[in-house]
């Protein structure tokens, strides 16, 4: 029980949750147009995932729960903010659609490696990490009206690359017994 | 001109054109770093095994996408500059 609480509750888990409770803020400054606020959230919350995994490592609190809620903070900060950009007018929802569901199937393809795996783990790939870190610089664009709608058309085809490509890895390569370091 | 540089439609102008030139500063060195591991896997492709060739092949293909995505940012930032200038 002590473990599990440790898993859950340390310092660590606090910073990362920090990224979720912002939220509701993002989409408030981005409806109420306040760049500056939402450039600053938008910047919290890119330093907070660069340094929580050294602050896990730090007080030795790494877990499987904490690498579960930083995905969580990733993805809802892009979905919300995405969706948000698009219902606050600051881009076509069109492409921001395309982007989304290419994010979508790149989730299901990780269900898919899972269930042929048969254990819980996370399939690695260097073009997803690769597109996985242009996403706080794609929120900076769309923020800033940094020709919004091309960077989104230009993200949502590479994704969708990326996405055929790891299929393809998925569904063709023998399962494997583990992660492929991922590290450089 | 002045509006490139006082505003776009969520008056952020000065700072759109702000993220053109930081892009500039910060892409070129990650370009850089990308190209020279395209080119070492590329090497290390052509020695490799069929085994080790399914990882290269997935190292290539990311750095491929890095490269893509560099060279957009790049040229949509220098755009923004030249407009602004």
């Amino acid at each position: 029980m002590g473990f599990v609480r440790r898993d859950i509750l340390n310092p660590a888990n606090a910073l990362t949750s920090t990224r979720l409770l912002v939220l509701p803020a993002v989409v408030w400054a981005m409806l109420e147009h306040h760049v500056v606020t939402t450039l600053v959230l938008l910047i919290y919350s890119g330093v907070v995932d660069l340094v929580d995994g050294t602050v896990a490592r730090h007080f030795h609190c790494a877990s499987a729960f904490g690498e579960m809620l930083d995905a969580i903070s990733d993805a809802g900060l892009f979905l919300v903010t995405c969706v948000t950009a698009a219902a606050a007018g600051y881009v076509d929802p069109l492409p921001v659609a395309l982007f989304l569901a290419a994010g979508v199937l790149n989730a299901l393809g990780r269900i898919i490696h899972i269930r042929r795996v048969g254990r819980i783990t996370n399939f690695r790939s260097y073009a997803s990490e690769v597109v996985g870190g242009t996403t706080f610089f794609v929120l900076v664009a769309l923020l800033l009206d940094f020709y919004a709608e091309t960077v989104v058309w230009w993200m949502a085809a590479l994704t969708m690359a990326v996405v055929i490509h790891d299929y393809w890895r998925i569904l063709t390569l023998p399962a494997p017994h583990g992660d492929s370091p991922c590290s450089n | 001109m002045f509006e490139l540089m006082a505003g776009n439609h969520h008056g952020a102008g000065w700072m759109t054109t702000g993220f053109a030139i930081f892009l500039w500063c910060l892409l070129p060195f990650t370009l850089g770093l990308y190209v020279t591991r395209l080119v070492r896997d590329v090497q290390n492709f052509r020695r490799a095994d069929a085994a080790a060739r399914a990882d290269l092949s997935d190292r290539l293909f990311g750095w491929v996408i890095a490269v893509l995505i560099h060279a957009g940012a790049l040229f949509l930032a220098a755009h923004r500059i030249a407009a602004a200038l």
